[in-house]
């Protein structure tokens, strides 16, 4: 070892050169040994009094009476002083503290950890991930998109009718009195850009905060932000593009862009707690948390911290949309956390350009079988960037849509809380009832919302035929020419199959060209040899307990086997 | 007739397809995803890698190695097995090109050898090796608990260079201007096999490496100085995630 130090020591400048990048390097390497974080959960809490009204802004008040949730509860108490203290003598650095989880994110090395799990008041201490995903596929948004402008408000367009969205706008409905929190990495120039000039002028931002760097102002960097404000309150001369210009919002910076090596899932959850101490009834957050600390298995909606912050805010009546994520062509393929949460209204994406799942949007279930995403939107959208304007693609962009959609249907219908509005708005998509993994409930139109009736009853009939599940078309489509000029407007058939404890095993979006066709791949699945010891007799090819189930414009058929 | 045929058949063929086939535009089985060993912190792993390179310490007297134009490339794949979240032990097959490119200005024992006595100066000179790298490393991961994700590492091995291919090379100028290249190749003062110990460090799919190398270049009969025997380098790892 003496004679490579010795060696090294003797080179010139080659040495300098890797000197150089070992530093850098050694950088990152001392931020792994020595700033590893941690979250530590505390096993109670010690503090006797809340004043709820001195606490939360008047609007929480409101938000709890209306939900008919307590004014406070154990949840609401802050985290120990004293715990909060303790284990700051001992950790390099300390995070953010949690009332809902009542635990505190710290950075520590192994030493250091190992005395904090020793102290009496400590219940568990987890690792934390390292960095968000940002659910944008391009993360440095252009600006200046070039392009004719009538195209740039086709794409307006298409962003805000796959919602229905003018229908919002006809009855009134503009997210007014609707307060959103959005989570993202910074909403640069959001405070000067004239797409929110109507936004700014009936102050619509009550509130922002810098859970990074501890201030108020949340408009120096981060350009991921702006986008998203803009699919939901910004507008391009004069035309809206997103549903909700009329809501209030609260911005919080909570995560860095590209560069960021630590994770900031405790200033999420810390986040989350701000929005529902100001009064927000909804949270937009466009991020989520992958690979880097945790597996699929992990995406059971209760495991990451932030996953566990977002089950939170849904009990305290906050209703949040979520990326789902643009993991669909990577091999992550699923979705991010805290989208895997059973309360969070997990949103895809769909291409406007087929109508159907766009490749990057990730896909469902959760590790633990339960639907995901809940509903889909456009995810290639026109957006507000931090000088101008320009195109921008993600599920990132489909979630504050769909949270404006939201806010429109919370103005209208006050009286229910999250979980019925949640509801709602799976009821009102477009596949409603059906729904797989790709494309969840599929697209929310508010026209449903207005009585506007649901499709067609007798569109197909399913049947099994020369040994093939055949799905065949009302003939109507084929004699009536509207009916022909529909189809291809609505041409694609979804099909799927579930196993007999109700799990999706295969499921198809196929494009009709003719009035009858087989589900020959889904016929070919459940004849697979993986059934073989299921089936009893020759007579039975298939396995019991199966179901097929398949739509087209608005009709819902079952096979059941 | 043949035209009624040559029209219908094409019709009733695509009016046939549509009947009996479908067009999938998606299709998922979600059960292919939700589990497999296969991935990078999972229990097997496979990725290409890309190496550069160079010579680092001081080569032996009687030969002037230049050792920031002594480089080594190597391309190759790594292929994993994992023990537990700390250890997992790799192999690493590669191809392997290296470099020692000779200073004209210092002393040249190789001239003496190879060209019948006369100190002659080149405008480049250099061996080179080609070959089969053959690596066996351990490596200890920081981050124990991570996800789906390389992380923070150290990686400590040892390989076997395998060398198919080694050549004398001299690149000499003209008086016109033009060059000349003489290349000796198989070369049999070259050891056909050479030992390297293996040191690694990286985050994710970028590495800082260093190799040493415990066995001589050159057959030692044929006394040539031997270059440095430590080469540095960086490594480019790529995965998807």
């Amino acid at each position: 070892m003496l004679y490579i130090a010795r060696e090294i020591m003797k080179s010139t400048l080659s040495f300098s050169f890797y000197l150089f990048f070992a530093l850098i390097f050694c950088c990152f390497g001392v931020n792994a040994q020595t700033q590893t974080k941690y979250w530590v959960s505390f096993t109670k809490k010690t503090a006797k009094h809340f004043d709820p009204y001195r606490f939360f802004d008047p609007k929480t008040i409101e938000n709890r009476q209306k939900s008919g949730l307590p004014l406070s509860d154990w949840y609401d108490l802050p985290v120990d002083s004293e715990f909060i203290y303790g284990v700051a003598q001992i950790a390099d650095s300390i995070g953010y503290a949690s009332r809902w989880l009542n635990g505190l994110a710290v950075y520590a090395d192994v030493l250091e950890i190992k005395k904090i799990s020793a102290l009496p008041y400590v219940k568990t201490v987890e690792l934390m991930p390292n960095k968000a995903v940002i659910a944008s596929i391009n993360d440095s948004l252009s600006n200046n998109a070039t392009g004719k402008d009538t195209s740039k408000r086709t794409k307006l367009a298409e962003q805000i009718d796959g919602l229905d969205g003018n229908e919002m706008a006809a009855h009134g409905l503009t997210g007014k009195g609707i307060r959103i929190a959005i989570l993202d990495v910074g909403f640069v120039n959001a405070d000067k850009h004239p797409a929110f000039e109507y936004l700014r002028s009936h102050h619509g931002i009550i509130l922002t905060y810098d859970f990074l760097h501890h201030k108020e102002n949340v408009y120096g960097s981060g350009a991921h932000g702006t986008a998203v404000l803009s699919c939901i309150a910004g507008k391009y001369k004069g035309y809206n593009m997103g549903l909700a210009p009329d809501a209030e919002f609260l911005l919080a910076r909570t995560e860095r862009e590209a560069t960021e090596f630590k994770d900031e899932e405790d200033a999420w959850v810390a986040a989350a707690e701000w929005a529902e101490q100001h009064g927000a009834q909804m949270i937009s957050c466009s991020l989520g948390y992958t690979y880097q600390r945790y597996f699929y298995k992990d995406m059971n909606g209760h495991t990451s911290v932030a996953a566990r912050g977002a089950s939170m805010a849904a009990r305290k009546g906050i209703l949040i949309c979520i990326a789902a994520g643009n993991e669909g062509e990577n091999q992550w393929k699923f979705v991010t956390t805290p989208g895997d949460c059973d309360s969070v209204l997990t949103v895809g994406g769909y291409d406007p350009k087929t109508g159907y799942h766009s490749g990057f949007s990730s896909f469902g279930p959760t590790s633990d079988g339960r639907l995901k995403p809940n509903v889909i939107a456009a995810s290639t959208t026109w957006v507000a960037t931090p000088t101008a304007y320009g195109y921008e693609s993600g599920t990132s962009f489909a979630t504050p849509l769909i949270a404006g959609f939201t806010a429109c249907v919370w103005q209208y219908l006050k009286g229910k809380n999250n979980v019925q509005i949640m509801d709602t708005i799976q009821k009102l998509s477009s596949l409603y009832p059906y729904f797989d993994y790709a494309h969840g409930y599929g697209i929310p139109k508010a026209g449903y919302l207005f009585g506007e009736k649901h499709g067609n009853d007798s569109a197909i009939t399913i049947y099994e035929e020369n040994n093939a599940i055949t799905v065949s078309l009302s003939t109507s489509y084929f004699k009536d020419s509207s009916h022909i000029n529909r189809i291809f407007k609505i041409n694609y058939l979804y099909a799927k199959a579930t196993d007999p404890q109700g799990r999706i095993k295969i499921y198809d979006v196929i494009k009709v060209n003719s009035q009858r066709f087989e589900l020959s791949n889904i016929t070919s699945y459940l004849n697979s040899g993986r059934f073989a010891h299921e089936i009893p007799t020759d007579e039975e090819k298939y396995p019991k307990g199966w179901v097929v189930t398949v739509y087209f414009d608005h009709c819902i058929r079952s096979y059941h086997f | 007739m043949k035209k009624i045929i040559l029209i219908l058949f094409p019709a009733i063929f695509i009016l046939a397809q549509n009947a009996i086939c479908q067009d999938v535009v998606l299709e998922q089985k979600p059960d292919q995803f939700t589990g497999g060993t296969f991935g990078a912190n999972k229990d097997w792993f496979a990725q290409l890698s890309f190496g550069f390179g160079t010579l680092v310490g001081k080569s032996d007297p009687g030969l002037s190695y230049n050792d920031w134009r002594s480089n080594d490339v190597r391309i190759g794949v790594k292929l994993k097995r994992k023990i537990n979240g700390l250890l997992s032990v790799w192999l690493e097959p590669e191809y392997h090109y290296a470099a020692y490119n000779i200073n004209q200005s210092g002393p040249k024992v190789t001239d003496s050898l190879f060209w019948f006595g006369l100190p002659i100066n080149h405008e480049k000179e250099r061996f080179a090796t080609e070959g089969i790298l053959l690596n066996g490393f351990l490596r200890f991961n920081f981050d124990t608990k991570r996800g789906n994700f390389m992380g923070y590492y150290l990686d400590l091995g040892a390989g076997a260079d395998i060398i198919a291919d080694r050549e004398y090379l001299t690149i000499d100028k003209r008086s016109d201007g033009s060059q000349v290249r003489a290349s000796v190749t198989n070369i049999p003062y070259m050891n056909n096999l050479n030992y390297n110990l293996i040191a690694r460090i990286g985050i994710n799919w970028i590495a800082f490496t260093l190799n040493y190398r415990i066995s001589p270049l050159f057959k030692s009969q044929y006394n040539i100085p031997e270059p440095a025997f430590i080469t540095a380098g960086i490594e480019f790892n790529p995965y998807s995630h």
